[in-house]
Parts: C-alpha cells; structure tokens; sequence
C-alpha cells in the first residue's frame, strides 16, 4: 500500500538539477519530468501538479497547482504516480486495460491511442466486467498471474464514447489536460473489484487488417513486449532494473501472450471481441 | 580475438531465457538485447568456460552447416557481445 497526501497548493518551481528522464508527447510536449530529489523523487506534470514519492516507493505527496482540480489530480496519482511509485516498491504494473473473460481475466497492453479503453468498454457493454481501463497491478504466484482491481472508471475520447455508450452511464469531471470523458462504473458498465487470474495478454497493433488477426508471441519478442509497457520509476537505478527486469521476466512467462490487429472500425467490435474470446477457449482447450 | 579465445560475463549483465531465446540486460546502460535459439545455445556454452573453438564445435554437432561457416559465425556473434560490453575476453593463461 501508499500512504497519500495532497498537500497546499503550489508553483511549480525550477529545480536546481535537471530531471533525469522525460515522456514526452509524439508532439513534443512534455507529460513527465523525472527528477531526484533528497527525500527520493519528484514528478512533475508541467501545469498540473508535483507529486514526492519517497525513495522507497511507500509515501507519495501530491502538490497541485491552485487551479488544478481534485478529479485531475485524483487522476494522474491513480494512472501515473501509483503506478510508477509501486515499481519503487517492486510491484509490477503495466499499461494495459484488463476485462473478466470466462473464469480469468485478458489484459490489453497498448500505448497511449491503440485502443485499451475502446476495447475494455467493448467487452464491458458485452456480458464482461473491467477492472482497470489503464495502469494493470497484478501479484504474481507461483504458476499464476492475478490482476488487481484498479480505479473504476474508463475514459473514452468522444468518437468511442458516441459509438459504444447510449447514455444511462454516470460521468466523471471531465479532467483538465485531456478533452476524454470519464465514465463511473456502474450496471451498466460492469467493473469487477476481486482479484483475477489473468488467463491472456494481447498487445494491441495497428497494421491495415481486413479481419482480426491475433498471432501468438513466443521468446524474446514476448518479453519485450511486457517491458515496454511496464511502468518503471528510476531507469537510472541497477538494482531496480534488474528486480524489474526479472519480474517482467517471469510474469511474461507465465502469460499467453498475442499480438492484436483489428479493423479500427467500431461496428467490428463485437466482432473483436468473439475471436478473443475464442482464442481464450482454444488456449483453456 | 580467436577460437583459443574465452569469454565471461560482466556482472552487470543479466539474462533471461525464455521459449528458447534469450534477452540480455545491460544494468549499467539500462540497454535490452535479444539472442536468437542458435545465440543462446553459444551463450550457454560460453558460460560453461568454453573457448570458441569448443563452442563452435559443438554447435557444429548440434547444427547442420560447416565448420568453417559456424567458426566465423560463432568468432562474428561473440565479437559482437563483446563489442556491446555483454561478454568480456578473458586473458590468455
């Protein structure tokens, strides 16, 4: 667990050293600065907030500017901090939507845009519950992987919002660095709060396909592909690259891991989500 | 660098294997490198202490090419470990 506190707000100062690593927006803004600071790391969201995780990844204080509001910042600790601190603590978390299928679970790990949400809602409005739309925490046994549930909401950009919810579902306040809109949990958008196994992975693609096409991934190629969407909070840090390179290591061993390609067509979807399914089924087979 | 030559590993470089491939981490540049089946089979041997001519050699019972091929092939992919600071020459007895 995090002991979390927001503080008063406040200036994002300049810090006298430069922040050690960055993610940076395919247009260049910045979304992250990482930077060491004496009581352990400091993440600053430019124009948004500061957040202090302490060196062992077990206290994060938030320090939002005055005119940030609670739902952004409630946001970027659960999406962003929350899981970057718990790989302080050698917890691993990935960028992944994870939806309950048969008995288990089915994570979908993709980068910002590829369609995690898209398709967690898919399946939610489908017969299946969510238990993250981002930031997958999980806790791993020995000869199984279990997901935990995370926020219960899903945030959507207009276009998938319009195609896949007629109304009848509870939104959030919309959040101030993105124009997606929020969705609570509810009957009509299942979110499941227990632990899942986690059954499937499928890292999400986007090749021109005429139908889905999902392709085992095997070797080298499945690691990397848990790596790179992995939350890591010091890549500067040998100890922790090695803890968070051996439980990668192992979580991806334990997982079927697929590529996924689909038509970005939102009539498809159902579709989508029949072939997982049926994936699912051959591998239990 | 020759087939009488052995290598080690640094101890800031970490392997995995996994479905017979193998990814390297370089803990000291934070770098990830993938080796193929044939390329962990060699990484194993060379941990075994082998030289590359022992290595070679037994690759050359395990796969079918010549030897002159798979001694240049194994002298090529070790230069290149080393070239990226994954295996260190070990210096002549």
């Amino acid at each position: 667990m995090i002991e979390y506190h927001v503080g008063l707000p406040c200036e994002q100062l300049p810090l006298a050293e430069e922040p050690f690593h960055r993610y940076v927006f395919p247009d260049e803004t910045v979304w992250t600065e990482f930077f060491r600071v004496p009581k352990g790391y400091l993440l600053r969201f430019p124009g948004l907030a500061d957040f202090v995780v302490s060196q062992d990844g077990e206290r994060v204080q938030a320090y939002p500017l005055a005119d940030t509001d609670a739902g952004t910042l409630e946001h970027l600790y659960i999406n962003q901090v929350y899981p970057l601190a718990l790989s302080r603590q050698g917890r691993p978390a990935f960028h992944a939507s994870v939806v309950t299928a048969g008995t288990g679970a089915v994570a979908f790990l993709g980068t910002t845009g590829m369609g995690k949400s898209t398709l967690a809602t898919a399946f939610a409005r489908n017969g299946a519950s969510f238990l993250t739309d981002d930031g997958m925490l999980i806790e791993q046994s020995d000869d199984e992987v279990m997901v935990l549930p995370n926020h219960p909401s899903v945030r959507l950009w207009d276009d998938s919002l319009a195609a896949l919810i007629d109304g009848g579902i509870e939104k959030a306040p919309a959040v101030s660095f993105t124009s997606k809109s929020r969705l609570i949990a509810g009957d009509r958008l299942p979110y499941c709060d227990e632990p899942k196994r986690l059954l499937a992975a499928f890292v999400l693609d986007w090749q021109e396909v005429p139908q889905c096409h999902i392709k085992p991934v095997h070797g080298v190629a499945q690691v990397m592909a848990w790596l790179s969407h992995s939350f890591l909070l010091d890549v500067g840090d040998p100890g922790l690259i090695a803890q968070h390179f051996a439980w990668t290591h192992r979580v991806s061993s334990a997982v079927s891991t697929f590529t996924l390609d689909y038509p970005r067509d939102y009539g498809y979807l159902p579709a989508v989500c029949e072939c997982i399914l049926q994936q699912i089924t051959e591998l239990k087979g | 660098m020759n087939l009488d030559t052995r290598v080690t590993v640094p101890p800031q470089v970490m392997a995995r294997e996994v479905g017979g491939e193998t990814v390297l981490l370089d803990l000291a540049s934070g770098m990830y490198f993938g080796i193929d089946e044939v390329g962990t089979r060699i990484w194993v041997l060379l941990g075994e202490g082998k030289t590359l001519g022992e290595v070679a050699a037994t690759i050359a019972e395990e796969y079918d090419a010549t030897p002159e091929q798979i001694n240049a092939d194994t002298l090529e992919f070790v230069g290149l470990l080393v070239e990226k600071g994954l295996a260190d020459v070990q210096p002549c007895d």
